[in-house]
C-alpha cells in the first residue's frame, strides 16, 4: 500500500473540477477523507492538508482548526494563477490563512489559530495568552489600520467612537477594500513560533505617543507579549517571534 | 460581551463579561449612555467576569471614563483578573482610571 501525501489539497464549497485542475497544476494529490486519506497509514501529524475555501464554508470551517489542515485559503474572487501563488506558499509554511478583510473582521481568527498552534505545541497558559494578544492586536492593526486604511480615533468621545464605527462600515462595505487580503504566515520552529501578519494597505511606521488616546496601544501590548517583533515590507508586515 | 447594570442609592455596578473588543463598539456606546443617565454619581465596572480585553477596548474604557468625567461622575474599575488584569497594568490604565481590587 502506497504512503499517503504529505501534503495534499482539499476544500469546501468548491467546484470539483477547478479543485481537481489547481491540484494538478499544483502537482498536489488530492485529499479524500480521514479514514482513507489518513488513519491507519501514517501518522497524522506528518500528514498536511491545505483547505480551499469556496462558497458557504463558514459553518464548516470550525471542523477543520484541528489536524490534519495546516492551511486555510478563502479564493473569493481570486484568480487561479493567485490561487496557486498561496498554495505554494502554504507549503512552504507549518500553518497559513489567507482571508479576505471583510472575514478576517468578522472572525476571532487569533483564537482559532491558537488552537492549531496549542495542537502542535506545548504552550502554557501564559504563553498562549500572549500569543493570542499578540496576534489580535496585529490582525485588528492590519484590517483597520491596514487594508481598510481608517485613521485612529480622534478623540475620547463617543461621537469619535461613532464617526470611527462609521467609517469602518463604509470601508468593510466597500469591495475595494473589502476584497484586499490579509495573511498569517506561522512557522513552528524548535524552540520558536514566528507568526508574520501581512496586509496590502498603504504601510505604517511607529510614531511615539505624547498624549492618553483612545488608541496606539496595540503596539505596546505586541512589545511585552513576544520576544521580538518586526515591521517589514514598509509596515505591511509584522513579524512576530514567541519562544515555546 | 455582555453587561448587566445593578442601581443602588450610592453607585451603579455594572458587571462586564466575555470578550471587550472593537467589536463591541455598540455596546460600549449604549453601556456609556446608560451611566451617564442614571442619577448616582459612582459608576463601578465589576471586571471579574471579563475574560480577554484589547487594545480598543481599553480605548472604549476611556471614553467611558472622558464622558463620565464630564458629567462630574466618577468611573471604577474592580475586581479585573488573569489576562485583563495584566493588560491594564501593561497599558499603565491606573495612571488614568481608579482601579481596585
Amino acid at each position: 500500500m502506497a504512503p499517503p501525501p504529505a501534503v495534499a489539497l482539499h476544500s469546501l464549497g468548491f467546484p470539483a473540477e477547478r479543485l481537481a485542475d489547481l491540484a494538478a497544476a499544483a502537482h498536489l494529490p488530492l485529499w479524500r477523507s480521514e479514514t482513507d486519506g489518513i488513519n491507519g497509514r501514517a501518522d497524522p501529524l506528518s500528514s498536511r492538508v491545505l483547505v480551499l475555501l469556496g462558497h458557504a464554508w463558514e459553518d464548516q470551517l470550525a471542523g477543520t482548526w484541528t489536524h490534519p489542515y495546516t492551511a486555510w485559503i478563502e479564493v473569493a474572487a481570486l484568480a487561479d494563477h493567485s490561487i496557486l501563488e498561496l498554495i505554494q506558499r502554504a507549503v512552504e509554511t507549518s500553518l497559513y490563512i489567507s482571508f479576505t478583510t471583510i472575514t478576517a473582521n468578522r472572525r476571532d481568527l487569533a483564537g482559532e489559530l491558537l488552537s492549531v498552534i496549542g495542537q502542535r505545541r506545548t504552550l502554557s497558559h501564559d504563553s498562549r495568552d500572549n500569543m493570542e494578544l499578540a496576534l489580535h492586536e496585529a490582525l485588528s492593526n492590519a484590517v483597520l489600520h491596514g487594508n481598510l486604511q481608517l485613521e485612529s480615533l480622534s478623540g475620547l468621545s463617543v461621537e469619535a467612537l461613532e464617526r470611527f464605527s462609521n467609517d469602518l462600515t463604509g470601508r468593510i462595505t466597500d469591495p475595494d477594500f473589502a476584497n484586499r487580503r490579509i495573511d498569517v504566515i506561522c512557522n513552528l520552529d524548535v524552540d520558536a513560533v514566528i507568526i508574520d501578519v501581512v496586509d496590502q494597505g498603504k504601510g505604517f511606521f511607529l510614531k511615539p505617543k505624547t498624549e492618553p488616546l483612545a488608541s496606539g496601544r496595540g503596539f505596546d501590548l505586541i512589545g511585552v507579549s513576544c520576544q521580538s517583533f518586526q515591521l517589514l515590507d514598509g509596515g505591511r508586515r509584522l513579524s512576530m517571534r514567541f519562544p515555546v | 460581551m455582555d453587561y448587566a447594570i445593578d442601581i443602588k442609592e450610592q453607585e451603579a455596578l455594572v458587571r462586564m463579561s466575555g470578550r471587550l473588543t472593537f467589536n463591541d463598539h455598540a455596546k460600549l456606546r449604549a453601556l456609556i449612555k446608560e451611566m451617564s443617565q442614571n442619577a448616582v454619581k459612582r459608576q463601578i465596572l465589576d471586571l471579574a467576569s471579563l475574560e480577554f480585553v484589547d487594545s480598543a477596548g481599553i480605548g472604549m474604557l476611556l471614553i467611558a471614563r472622558e464622558e463620565l468625567s464630564n458629567l462630574d461622575k466618577q468611573f471604577i474599575l474592580r475586581k479585573a483578573g488573569g489576562q485583563v488584569k495584566r493588560v491594564l497594568t501593561v497599558a499603565q490604565l491606573g495612571k488614568l482610571i481608579t482601579i481596585e481590587e
